[in-house]
């Protein structure tokens, strides 16, 4: 056993002790909780009382018969009263949306004419070729003024045309061989702006 | 003509609560609510708290009242409500150890006298554990059965914690006399 001594001293003093008080607002909040929850009672209570509904007097002919035919039931559960909503909304949209689709996906027929383009040749023929003959017709007449002595100037235009053709096939040869890019192009143009100076001069002059 | 509730036996008290008088519920309430208070303070070391116990603890009182079975004095069954309702707002109960008897060694002498108030801070000072087992049995008058089911703990430990609760509570007292 625990050994105490003088347990009455302890006794007297626990006795002596002093009590406190509860503070005057907390009846506030009992009794708004008390209110609260008696009304919460109320409504349970009224929730109790609600009225018993009557079944309807063909009710168990309904249900005897869909015992019999389940199949014919499942369509009734489907058709119920509160699918029915349901139902009717989900064939409009589905009327809704064939019609739609028909509308915008199959149009009237329209006849349907197909033009195939043919290859013209020449749209494939490098411009700087195109002019070689007349060019070549130039020369010739040119020269032949020349030797008649009906021109007597400018052997040398004839001279610098004929370098300029020569510059202009090793310009063509080697873009052939070796492929065409923004240089070599540039120098061919440079090349025909020449050629086609001189050939106007020798032009005026024949 | 109607007699006033702060004249009401107790039984008449009982029936208009039950019947819902706020009156009666109020007069229940003025009767116990220091005793009741000044319980929830001891077991909860806190005036806050102490106060949300009282509320909780009347309202639990006054929607059960009707279970009431007069197995025990009014006032016995309303400190068991407020006790549980103490304890329910303990978030983390403390360790109880229990330790055999022939393990105390020494014992507790509380001299020729005790002031009061040395007391009371001395109470307020125990650890939760020791403080609760002490004030249930030495002030509330509980048996150490009923603070064993009370706080979910054997009779040994309850008896355990209270042996080590009064030596705390004499070495308290000395040092703050």
């Amino acid at each position: 056993m625990i050994e105490e001594r003088n347990k009455e001293t302890l006794a007297r003093a626990i006795a002596a002790l002093p009590e406190q008080s509860a503070p005057n607002s907390i009846w506030a909040s009992i009794d708004a909780d008390l209110l609260e929850l008696e009304q919460f009672d109320q409504i349970t209570t009224a929730a109790k009382n609600l009225p018993t509904r009557f079944a309807p007097a063909g009710a168990w002919q309904n249900i005897t018969a869909d015992l019999d035919n389940p199949l014919s039931a499942k369509i009734r559960s489907l058709l119920s009263r509160s699918n029915r909503r349901w139902v009717a909304a989900a064939a409009f949209i589905l009327l809704t949306a064939g019609w739609l689709i028909q509308e915008f996906t199959f149009t009237p027929d329209l006849p349907v004419t197909v033009y195939q383009e043919g290859e013209d040749a020449s749209l494939l023929v490098s411009d700087w070729d195109t002019q070689e003959e007349l060019i070549a017709e130039v020369i010739s007449l040119y020269r032949a003024r020349l030797a008649s002595g009906q021109l007597h100037s400018d052997r040398e235009w004839l001279a610098e045309l004929l370098e300029l053709n020569e510059a202009r096939d090793e310009l063509k040869h080697a873009m052939d061989r070796l492929g065409r890019d923004a240089q070599m192009i540039h120098q061919l143009a440079s090349i025909e702006r020449e050629r086609a100076s001189i050939l106007k001069k020798m032009a005026q002059q024949i | 003509m109607p007699i006033t509730t702060t004249r009401m036996t107790e039984q008449e008290l009982i029936d208009a609560c039950l019947a819902r008088d706020r009156l009666a519920q109020r007069e229940l309430y003025n009767r116990y609510k220091n005793a009741m208070y000044t319980l929830a303070y001891r077991v909860m070391n806190d005036t806050e708290l102490a106060q949300d116990v009282l509320q909780e603890g009347f309202v639990k009182v006054f929607r059960n009242l009707h279970k009431f079975r007069k197995q025990s004095t009014l006032g016995a069954w309303i400190k068991t409500i407020v006790i549980r309702t103490a304890l329910s707002k303990i978030k983390r109960m403390p360790r109880f150890e229990e330790i055999q008897e022939h393990q105390y060694g020494s014992y507790v002498d509380w001299g020729d006298h005790i002031h009061v108030d040395y007391l009371e801070k001395a109470i307020q000072s125990l650890p939760e554990g020791y403080r609760m087992v002490f004030v249930l049995i030495e002030v509330e008058g509980y048996s150490h059965k009923e603070v064993a089911d009370l706080l979910g703990i054997s009779v040994g430990t309850s008896k355990s914690q209270l042996f080590y609760a009064k030596k705390k509570l004499r070495q308290l007292i000395n040092r703050v006399s």
